[in-house]
């Protein structure tokens, strides 16, 4: 993906530069926010991740308001030290499409910039996911693996949903707290973990091939080989 | 605070204003009254006496008083009481015929 | 400064008090009521005495022209010289002349200069018994040349505007002098009643927080502003002691785990023999950074809640559901740790509130119930409407806290002896109390089951419902 970086602190965008290069992206940065938008305005982006405030006149929400008055519709993720709900929402109204707060780690960055860009994939509403020999109707709200039919719980249902949506992609646990849970709380002790471990069991449950692996430092991916 | 002040003070002007003003209209060169004179009350007395009913008692008496508040002087006292005496004689000359 | 500060300030100039000009304006709209009365009045007895004055001319002089009709001038003459010494009152004038300007009748010893024509109407002055009065007469022209005046001694008139006047300058005196007079009193007292919350602003300003304007018990204007500075310094103390906190809890809270990540990495560099051994330091070193802004967050949280920031976030919700996605949440783990997770919710318990703290408070509640009961104990999540008033209880069956502890336990960083080394940053409990004092509520803790050994704790948020 070709993603443009607006950060003003040289070292966090030196280093979100490189782990972004090293994934795989080409990344152009600006160092502020009138900068920014020009790149953003004059060049093609699938990806926009800016820094909330930003120095020169310009910051993160307005530049985001401009672009979005110009119908121009690049997903953008806000990094930002503003951790308030209401600044948040702001950001979000303004027309940004995820928001993170800093401090981060890489890996969430990356996690969460691979989701984004790779959004709705086809317009068509899909009914089936499938990853390897495991299938998930939306319709009929049922999980099979190798025709087996596996029970499982509502939210176990939304939980592996998303992983599957986002099959192949690693999914943050935070991500997977205001996706699936749909709260922005933190859980104290790694509940989550339990969750996937209680939905990997039920899965995995005669059967030799692991689906959901854990990624070191980074979530969960759901993917076919080992 | 300004505007109080003239408030104050046009609510009394055109009252404290207003009776003085209104003797300048015309000015008169010494208009004077005849009718307060020791003359007109001895007229009077003799336009008494020329009356049938000045022998009543009522106008005969204030008539007497009339006539002697002006002879000492009392001019203006002696002809208000011989005019009552005329109205009283004249009023009852009307009754009786 | 602060003792320079602390003294009332000097009184406004006189036409700046605020309570002198209040005073003033008072006393001119008073004034203004006063002579719109006297101009009624006025109008009312000399203006009265003013129309019957013209009224008995005109009547004389209509009769009188009857007369002349009647009986000519003869009769005309003797007319007049009756009606004169009939006249027992002394306050008619008579004037009648011929073409050649002679007198024939009347009482008027000459023909007034400067008079228009038929039908004029004038005042002037007139002279008898050697005193000065006015009189109103009216012109007349009748047939054969002769000019007719009649008219009334207007002396009563002019007593009475004398009188008037007189009284209206001795009015205009006194409302004068007690509007004065009131009006500094009125600025006085304003004074005195202003002079505590001003006293209350300056101690403010030179940085004494704890003043407050003391209230009379005669809640009037000056209560209601003294009862609603102190609402609003209390609001600003609260907020002060908000910042306050933070700063003490970033200093306690921060600071050691910082020094303790410092010292691990530290000792990696010197020590680690191998890139093994250096790789996990730094993995050591980054998640404890990790915990670091967690806690960070959660001071930023409770400094939010307790300021009442977050309150632009509430929203009507449905607490039974925000419960129950805690306890669906939480239920995996307690399986984990081979206890039961209970739960006894209504259908619906609906709230104004802020829905990511309350189901922080509540996951707050249920990690510490969940670590702090052993495997095979029993964790209960309810929630019931009081009234007003909607209670959520987390119970556990663990050992319970001992009754100086629960005194303690909402302080914040206060952490049980017994749990000194458990993983947790002892903000939990107070994080729930800052989000329920922020919805309005308070929090209790008891016994789960009194009397019993281990007694387990209840820990129970009383919110009022809207």
């Amino acid at each position: 993906m070709r993603i443009l970086l607006v950060e003003d602190d040289v070292e966090v965008a030196r280093f979100v530069k490189k782990g972004l290069q090293e994934a795989g992206h080409t990344v152009e940065h600006a160092p502020n926010g009138r900068e920014g938008l020009f790149l953003a305005a004059s060049e093609a982006f699938d990806m926009l991740v800016l820094d909330r405030m930003l120095p020169g006149g310009v910051d993160g929400v307005r530049l985001v308001e401009t672009l979005r008055g110009q119908g121009n519709r690049t997903p953008v993720l806000f990094l930002s030290a503003l951790s308030a709900v209401d600044e948040r929402v702001k950001g979000l109204k303004a027309g940004g499409d995820d928001y993170l707060v800093k401090p981060f780690a890489f890996a969430e960055l990356l996690a969460r910039v691979e989701a984004l860009g790779r959004r709705p994939s086809s317009e068509a509403p899909v009914t089936k996911l499938r990853v390897a020999d495991l299938e998930l109707d939306l319709l009929s709200r049922t999980v099979t693996r190798s025709g087996k039919r596996i029970d499982v719980q509502p939210r176990e249902f939304r939980l592996l949903e998303h992983l599957m949506r986002h099959a192949g992609q690693v999914v943050t646990r935070t991500m997977l707290l205001e996706k699936v849970w749909d709260y922005h709380f933190d859980p104290q002790t790694n509940v989550i973990d339990v969750h996937v471990s209680r939905l990997r069991q039920k899965l995995d449950k005669g059967f030799d091939k692991p689906l959901i692996h854990t990624v070191r430092n980074a979530g969960y991916m759901i993917r076919a080989e080992a | 605070m300004l505007v109080a002040r003239v408030l104050l003070l046009s609510a009394f002007v055109p009252l404290l204003v207003l009776p003085a003003s209104a003797g300048a209209e015309h000015q008169a060169h010494d208009l004077r009254l005849t009718t307060d004179t020791l003359e007109y009350c001895q007229s009077l007395a003799r336009r008494l006496e020329s009356m049938p009913g000045h022998t009543e008692p009522t106008p005969r008496l204030l008539g007497q008083q009339g006539r002697r508040l002006c002879a000492r002087g009392h001019v203006r006292t002696g002809i208000a009481r011989l005019r009552r005496a005329i109205r009283i004689a004249a009023s009852r000359q009307a009754d009786g015929g | 400064m602060s003792e320079r500060l602390a003294r009332p300030p000097p009184p406004p100039r006189l036409l700046q008090s605020a309570g002198f000009r209040f005073a003033l304006l008072f006393m001119a709209i008073f004034s203004v009521a006063a002579g719109l009365l006297v101009a009624v009045l006025w109008w009312a007895t000399a203006g009265a005495i003013d129309r019957q004055t013209v009224a008995a001319i005109r009547a004389d002089t209509l009769a009188l022209m009857d007369r002349h009709r009647d009986a000519g001038p003869l009769g005309l003459i003797e007319s007049i010289e009756d009606r004169m010494a009939q006249d027992a009152e002394a306050v008619t004038i008579y004037l009648l002349m011929d073409r050649d300007g002679r007198k024939l009748a009347g009482n008027l010893d000459h023909w007034p200069e400067g008079i228009a024509g038929d039908g004029t109407w004038f005042r002037t002055e007139l002279h008898h018994d050697g005193a000065t009065s006015e009189a109103r007469l009216h012109r007349r022209d009748l047939p054969g040349g002769l000019s007719l005046l009649v008219g009334r001694d207007e002396s009563e008139r002019t007593q009475l505007d004398i009188v008037m006047a007189e009284g209206m300058a001795w009015s205009l005196g006194a409302i004068l002098l007690l509007g004065g007079v009131g009006a500094s009193l009125v600025r006085k007292a304003l004074q005195r009643r202003m002079a505590p919350a001003m006293l209350t602003a300056q101690g403010i300003a030179a940085g004494d927080l704890a003043r407050r304007v003391p209230v009379s018990l005669r809640h009037d204007e000056f209560d209601q502003l003294g009862a609603t500075m102190n609402a609003m310094l209390e609001r600003i103390e609260a907020l002060m002691s908000g910042v306050r906190s933070v700063s003490d809890a970033i200093a306690h809270d921060l600071r050691t785990p910082i020094a303790r990540a410092r010292g691990k990495l530290e000792e990696a560099l010197d020590a680690a023999r191998s890139e093994e051994g250096l790789r996990a330091a730094v993995e050591e070193g980054i998640a404890d950074l990790d915990n670091i802004s967690r806690v960070f967050q959660a001071l930023l949280r409770i400094a939010e809640a307790e300021a009442g920031a977050r309150r632009a976030a509430f929203a009507p919700l449905d607490l039974s559901a925000v419960l129950s996605d805690a306890a669906d949440f939480y239920e995996a783990m307690a399986e984990a740790r081979d206890q039961h997770l209970e739960t006894d919710l209504p259908d619906r318990l609906d709230l104004v509130g802020d829905r990511d703290l309350l189901l922080q408070a509540v996951a707050n509640l249920l990690d510490n119930a969940i670590k702090f009961t052993p495997p095979g104990g029993k964790v209960r999540l309810s929630a019931r409407r009081d009234g007003r008033v909607a209670e959520i209880a987390v119970e556990d069956s663990g050992p319970g806290l001992p009754q100086a502890d629960k005194d303690r336990a909402l302080d914040r960083f206060f952490r049980a002896d017994a749990s000194r080394n458990a993983p947790g940053s002892g903000l939990g409990l107070s994080l729930v109390r800052a989000v329920t004092q922020l919805h309005g509520g308070e929090v209790w803790l008891e016994d789960a089951q009194p009397g019993a050994e281990p007694p387990g704790l209840r820990v129970s948020l009383r919110v009022p419902l809207p």
